[in-house]
């Protein structure tokens, strides 16, 4: 107990305040766990959180394999301050090694952003004291810095000018957090791009990636504005057909899995196919198989194998099957014209 | 319908050419000299009959709106005027000595021009400062570091430069510009 109650500094501090305070501090173990549950709770509709999907090993792998890796597409980024080339003389093998760093380094910046349900409200009241009211003309926000503290985990509590004592809501948290523990290149107040008005306007500019990057430094990926601001992206993606754009980012990984969570990859497919990236689509079609287990695709699928998977989709669960069916088979036209030339 | 709406329909519809016959709309002439002579013979090899503006006499400014300004950069007058370059390439500032001093507090005072060397945004009353002027405000950020150029390099004045950092900030706010953003790395364990 003692322990803890230095642990815990808070911004501003009363005298007479310390009393109340101090209860904080018992309930701070069961605070922290009510918050970790609000974090991974299932959903109401389909009892299912995408996250878990999401975060497990198989879909991970088929999500960073269908993303690709082009490094010059990668480490393309605007510097802030100008610096001077250096140039080096290297061996064969000095460059492997340079190269090898150099696609370890893009290969850290593919790091998919969760993709998550959006977080539940809190409305957690410790303590009513009626006594206090009109205390002061302004809330007071307590908040645990002590080093080592995660923003997740982080205490933070308000004490409201009618005397209540409550929990601070994900608002409150967000400006808090970002006072203490800030996050480069975030900012107190979102940019206006993210209001609706100007976030049509910005994706009909193509600018995907900026809206995505930006979203991901703005907002928590629970946050139910980087839930909207990304849907919508992709949404727009998938409308104007333009999943090229995301490919070889971080971005691409949570496309896929949105699409396919919400039964829209026909056009991804299609694309894919287009492209010539039959082994991608492959992947797409498990990772249908695996988000929705019990759908008609997945039912149909023993033993088949390769290009059977995609046509088994298309039979069954495609909304776009007419366009899916006349890719798949120009695909396999041009495929017998290339074995007929070879041979 | 907004007052803007309504002088392009009356524009399209009379098939006038902006920014080429009309006399208050021509912002070459105010441009300083070099330009405004080369514009002329340009004009007059066209066979162009038109009267040219004083330049000595100050007139008031004409004020534009952001939408004629967008047009303007996208005209003919424009390209004529700058070509592809900037609109601070050609622009030399008058300083005794070999060091410059840093550029004026404001090239326009109670609505006039009250230098004989305006700053190359005050020179042409056509180039509006604003959030959705982005080709404008392209011309004053450094493609290499994204930051916005001083003006020392490009002889902006005070006034002006001010407005500049205040506008590209807003439009980077609204998204009409491209930022550089920094890499966020999420430790999964936090959402678990």
């Amino acid at each position: 107990m003692a322990a803890s109650s230095r642990r815990l500094s808070y911004c501003l501090l009363k005298s007479n305040y310390t009393a109340l305070l101090r209860q904080v501090t018992f309930q701070k173990s069961r605070c922290v766990r009510s918050l970790s549950s609000a974090i991974t709770t299932e959903t109401g509709k389909d009892d299912k959180d995408p996250f878990v999907v999401f975060r497990s090993q198989e879909v991970q792998r088929i999500l960073k394999k269908i993303t690709g890796l082009n490094v010059e597409k990668v480490s393309h980024m605007v510097s802030s301050t100008l610096k001077k080339p250096t140039y080096k003389l290297l061996t064969e093998e000095e460059t492997q090694e340079a190269e090898e760093s150099a696609r370890k380094a893009a290969e850290w910046k593919l790091q998919m952003p969760p993709f998550m349900l959006p977080r539940k409200p809190i409305h957690d009241i410790l303590s009513k004291d009626p006594d206090l009211e009109g205390f002061d003309s302004s809330k007071y926000v307590f908040t645990d810095i002590s080093f080592g503290v995660s923003n997740k985990e982080r205490l933070i509590v308000v004490r409201d000018t009618d005397g209540t004592l409550r929990k601070a809501d994900w608002d409150e948290r967000d400006r808090v957090n970002q006072v203490y523990n800030p996050t480069t290149g975030q900012v107190y107040i979102a940019p206006k791009m993210f209001d609706d008005e100007n976030l049509e306007r910005v994706l009909n500019d193509d600018k995907y990636i900026y809206m995505l990057d930006r979203a991901c430094v703005q907002f928590e990926p629970d946050n139910p504005d980087f839930i909207r601001v990304t849907h919508k992206t992709f949404e727009h993606i998938n409308k104007n057909r333009k999943f090229d754009v995301l490919r070889s980012t971080r971005h691409f990984g949570p496309m896929t899995f949105y699409l396919t969570w919400n039964n829209k990859i026909d056009l991804l497919l299609v694309d894919m196919i287009h492209r010539g990236l039959m082994d991608d689509c492959i992947d797409v079609v498990n990772l249908y198989v695996i988000l929705h287990p019990t759908s008609k695709t997945a039912n149909n699928m023993q033993d088949k194998q390769d290009i059977e998977r995609v046509k088994t989709y298309c039979q069954n669960d495609a909304e776009n099957k007419a366009e899916l069916e006349l890719s798949i088979q120009a695909f396999e036209d041009s495929l017998r014209g290339k074995s007929k030339q070879t041979a | 319908m907004s007052v803007n709406q309504l002088k392009s329909l009356v524009l399209s519809l009379c098939k006038i050419p902006l920014f080429s016959s009309q006399m208050r709309l021509q912002p070459s002439y105010r441009v300083s000299r070099h330009f405004t002579q080369s514009v002329r013979r340009l004009q007059d090899a066209e066979g162009e009959t038109e009267v040219p503006a004083e330049v000595n006499e100050k007139q008031k400014r004409f004020e534009v709106d952001y939408e004629t300004s967008i047009q303007y950069l996208d005209s003919k007058a424009y390209k004529q005027c700058y070509g592809d370059d900037p609109v601070w390439k050609l622009y030399r500032r008058n300083f005794k000595g070999q060091l410059a001093p840093k550029t004026r507090k404001t090239c326009i005072r109670a609505n006039k021009i009250s230098t004989g060397n305006p700053c190359p945004v005050c020179r042409d009353d056509h180039l509006l400062v604003d959030y959705r002027n982005v080709k404008l405000l392209n011309q004053f950020i450094s493609p290499h570091t994204g930051q916005v150029l001083d003006s020392m390099d490009t002889g902006v004045c005070q006034k002006q430069q001010k407005k500049l950092i205040l506008e590209i900030f807003r439009a980077r706010d609204y998204g009409y510009l491209e930022d550089s953003v920094p890499f966020r790395q999420y430790n999964y364990k936090d959402y678990y």
